[in-house]
Parts: C-alpha cells; sequence; structure tokens
C-alpha cells in the first residue's frame, strides 16, 4: 500500500511506518513539514520522542489511537504534535502503520486555545492598566482637592488683606474703589467654593451660585433692597461659573447702587434654547439713553466677560433696568 | 449574609471523595464531550481505558500467577473488577467465539448519564484484557446506562467478524522492533 493517492485526502502530514519504525512512505504535507522530499525519506527511520510506547499502544487496537509525537521539523526545531495512529496491515508476520500528524499551527481547536489565550493576556494588560489608572485617578482626585483647598484659602486670605486695607484707607473714593475689588473677589470665592465643595468635575450647580451671590448682595444691600432669584436646575460649566459669577457680581452690584432705597431686584437664571439666560431687573430709574450706548453703559467689564462666553447682553428699560445676558451652549 | 451560629463541619452537606471524584470525572468528560465532541472525547478516554485495563492486566495476572489468563479466567476477572468499582456485572453468555455481559448498576453511578464516552473505558479495559490474553477481543456495547438504557450489553466477541460491525477491535500488543 502506498500512501499517495490517499493521502492527497489530508492536508496533515501522513506517513506509513513499518513495525521497526521506518519509513514506508509519507505525503509531501510530512515531506515539507520535515524539510526531506517524501522520496528520499523511504526506509530511513522515523525516530520521533515517544514512538515506541505510541505504536505499540496503537497495535493493540484496530481503532485510531491519540498520542503526541515529539518531532523535529524541517527548522531543526523538535515541535510537540498531536498524532493519531492506526494499524493499517495486520498479518502474523508483518504490521504496518499509518501515523497523522496534526499540525497545531492549523489545528483549528490549537488556534482558538491560542486566540483564548491572547485575548486572556489582552484582558490581564488591560485590568493592569485599570488598576493604575484608577490608582493614578485616585492621586489625581487628592492633587485636585488639595489645589482647590490652597487655592479657597489663598482668596480668603486676600479677602482679609483687602477687608483690612478698606478699613485702613481714610479716603471714601479708595475705600469704594478697594470695596469694588473686593466683591469682584468675593464672586470668584463662591465659585471657588462650590467648586471644592461640590467636588465638580462637569460643573458647579447653578442654583448654589446665584443664591450665595445673592446672600453676599442681601447683606451689603441691607433693608434698603429686597433681591429676589429664580433658577432652573442645571449645571453651569467649571469654565464658564468664574466668568458667569463676576458678570452677576458687577450686574447685582449696579441694582444694589442705582435702583434706590426699597428697591426689588430680581436675579432669575433659566435654560433657553439648550443655553443659559440670565437676567437682572430692578425697579429703579433704569438707564438713561446715554447708558445704554454699545460703549457708554458703565459695563465694560460685562461686556468684556460676555465676550469671553460668546455670549449675547441686551440692556433695556422696562419699568427698570433690565439686563439680559445669553450665553450659548459651547458643550 | 449572616446569623447562623453553624459551622461548616456541622452541615449535612453530601460530600465525601468518592462522589467528589466522580463529579469531577463527570465534569472533566462532559467538558470534553462539549469541546472535541463525542467521538474525539472517546478516543481520549480510549487512550486512559487502554492505560487502565494494561495496568489491571498486570495485576490480575500477577493475583492469579499465570502467564495468561485464560478465557473463563478473563470472564471471571472482567465480572470481579466491575464489583470492585461498585458495578454489577455479570455473564450472560459465553461461549468459545464471546462472552456477552450484563450489567444493572454502573460504577460511574448516576453521573454516567449523558457521557456516553465514559463506556470507552469498559470497551477498552475489556477489550484490553481480552485481546492480551485471548489475542484478539471486538467490544460492542449494545445497551448502556450511560445512553439512557435502563441496563448495559457488553459482547466481547473472540474471533474476527467476517464483515466490519461497527464494534472497537483489540489486539494482543505487538512487541515491536523499533530501536
Amino acid at each position: 500500500m502506498t500512501v499517495d493517492r490517499i493521502a492527497r485526502l489530508f492536508q496533515d502530514p501522513l506517513i506509513l511506518l513499518d513495525r521497526r519504525g521506518r519509513i514506508l512512505d509519507m505525503n509531501d504535507q510530512a515531506g515539507a513539514l520535515f524539510g526531506l522530499p517524501a522520496p528520499e525519506t523511504a526506509d530511513t527511520a522515523f525516530a520521533p520522542d515517544g514512538l515506541a510506547p505510541f505504536l505499540h499502544r496503537a497495535s493493540g487496537t484496530g481503532e485510531p489511537v491519540l498520542g503526541t509525537l515529539g518531532v523535529r521539523i524541517a527548522s531543526g526545531e523538535v515541535r510537540k504534535l498531536r498524532a493519531r495512529a492506526i494499524v493499517t496491515h495486520r498479518t502474523p508476520d508483518d504490521l504496518r502503520f499509518a501515523i497523522r500528524l496534526e499540525d497545531s499551527g492549523r489545528d483549528e481547536f490549537s488556534i482558538l486555545s491560542r486566540r483564548v489565550n491572547e485575548l486572556n493576556q489582552e484582558i490581564a494588560r488591560r485590568r493592569a492598566a485599570q488598576v493604575r489608572l484608577e490608582s493614578a485617578l485616585a492621586e489625581n482626585r487628592t492633587l485636585f482637592r488639595e489645589l482647590q483647598h490652597r487655592v479657597k484659602n489663598h482668596l480668603q486670605i486676600m479677602l482679609g488683606l483687602f477687608a483690612v486695607a478698606r478699613r485702613e484707607e481714610g479716603d471714601p473714593g479708595r475705600q469704594a474703589v478697594i470695596e469694588a475689588l473686593e466683591l469682584k473677589l468675593r464672586a470668584i470665592c463662591e465659585a471657588q467654593q462650590l467648586m471644592y465643595m461640590n467636588e465638580a468635575d462637569s460643573g458647579i450647580a447653578a442654583p448654589d451660585l446665584l443664591h450665595a451671590m445673592v446672600r453676599v448682595f442681601q447683606r451689603l444691600a441691607g433693608d434698603d433692597a429686597r433681591i429676589l432669584v429664580a433658577v432652573d436646575d442645571v449645571r453651569v460649566p467649571n469654565d464658564s461659573a468664574f466668568p458667569l459669577a463676576l458678570i452677576l457680581n458687577e450686574l447685582l452690584s449696579n441694582a444694589v447702587r442705582h435702583a434706590g432705597r426699597g428697591a426689588v431686584i430680581e436675579a432669575t437664571l433659566r435654560r433657553v434654547d439648550g443655553g443659559l439666560e440670565l437676567t437682572v431687573r430692578d425697579d429703579g430709574p433704569g438707564f438713561t439713553a446715554a447708558e445704554t450706548g454699545r460703549r457708554a453703559s458703565g459695563l465694560g467689564l460685562v461686556r468684556g466677560l460676555c465676550r469671553q462666553l460668546d455670549a449675547r447682553i441686551d440692556i433695556a428699560n422696562e419699568g427698570g433696568a433690565v439686563i439680559h445676558v445669553r450665553i450659548p451652549d459651547r458643550g | 449574609m449572616s446569623g447562623s451560629a453553624l459551622k461548616a463541619a456541622e452541615t449535612d452537606v453530601a460530600l465525601e471523595r468518592d462522589g467528589f471524584l466522580r463529579t469531577l470525572l463527570r465534569e472533566l468528560s462532559g467538558t470534553l464531550q462539549d469541546v472535541v465532541g463525542l467521538e474525539e472525547a472517546s478516543g481520549y478516554i480510549s487512550v486512559v481505558g487502554a492505560s487502565v485495563g494494561e495496568q489491571l492486566d498486570r495485576r490480575y495476572r500477577k493475583a492469579l500467577q499465570v502467564e495468561r489468563l485464560s478465557r473463563e479466567q478473563v470472564a471471571d476477572v472482567l465480572v470481579d473488577l466491575k464489583r470492585r468499582i461498585q458495578g454489577d456485572f455479570y455473564v450472560a453468555e459465553e461461549d468459545d467465539t464471546r462472552i456477552v455481559f450484563g450489567n444493572r448498576r454502573c460504577p460511574f453511578g448516576e453521573f454516567v448519564e449523558g457521557r456516553p464516552a465514559l463506556c470507552m473505558m469498559t470497551s477498552n479495559v475489556f477489550g484490553f484484557i481480552a485481546a492480551e490474553n485471548l489475542g484478539y477481543a471486538r467490544v460492542q456495547i449494545s445497551e448502556s446506562i450511560a445512553r439512557g438504557d435502563p441496563g448495559c450489553h457488553v459482547t466481547v466477541h473472540l474471533a474476527p467478524a467476517a464483515e466490519a460491525d461497527g464494534a472497537r477491535e483489540y489486539f494482543r500488543r505487538d512487541e515491536l522492533e523499533i530501536q
């Protein structure tokens, strides 16, 4: 029996051996695996590791027997291959075997196992990376809080210094300038405080900011004005919080200063068309014609801050001064 | 969950070594059947069965102080080895051409259900011992508890069939001349 025709049915290396383990024939795939043309291997010994016990087991059954053989392949490397052997010829004087080697490089089960192993390694790498990232994130959070804490403290120190300077200043004009600066700094302080307290990565709560700011101005105004607040439950992005706080500071400051005794001031913040609309309204005398002009309203800082936010400012007299600031959603 | 003052050792969890090992074997053979298929799994278990058969054959021949077992001794040994591992095999028929076994209890117990690959243990152990001592065996398992039959029916043919009948053949292992 030669292997030539039958062996063409197989993609795996196929070898025929006699009872001495000498090669009777093999297919081209086997020749390629060993790096030898098939004819040159005829009657040479096939001596992989584990051959004798493997064939011994095969000799005891008429069924294929599974096993592994350590085969030296063309590259010189000894590779452990899965093998099946069966007795193809059995007489009292003769015994022949066919061995089919399974190249683990093409074996589907091995390929699947290799893929699963690769995936497991990838998962292990990602888990390790996740642990490192979580650790780094926790560290960064701690550092961020530490930084916020220090900024808040430094702002408080600066507020204290401004207060001392104002009290020690004898000139009322200079005192007013210092007080205006104090208010601006306090607005920044409030926004900073909210960021620190909320651990807010995604912004601060608008109601908290407005109420905090209004408390400051209500304290300043005393019984001279009543400040009302209406605010939607929205979050203000961190990069908009400081400009918004300063804008609100300017508008409330103007309203308290110009609306007159017994004024009612309304500060509202609404979500409009995906953006925010801040309105500060009072029932005072309103703006003069000259003050509503583009450059002459005394709201230079507000206009500058609005540019920073891509916001639009509208000034009107509607039973008092009304200022609308529309801040688009920049997300 | 808390509240129970029971210790694990005081509970009546049904766990002991024999049951644990049989469960282990059931899960291993089930995994093998699922992963590589019944035929391939049977092939792997055949390797184990032949190896176990070789060890048992050696032990019984040594214990019985004979070079080779006779046909009657083969039948006796196969029933005895199953009895020792809590099977309940018996000889239903016996002549020069075959030994027919019946079985009322599988050594693997209820763990064998749905695990026909484990029948390769019986086929290989019976086939190996019969072939090594009598020269040839062909094992046919026509009924098995693993496949859902009430008992097993195992025929060990002692002479080759004129035509292939699907039974697994076993031969006395050859003394090879591999260098």
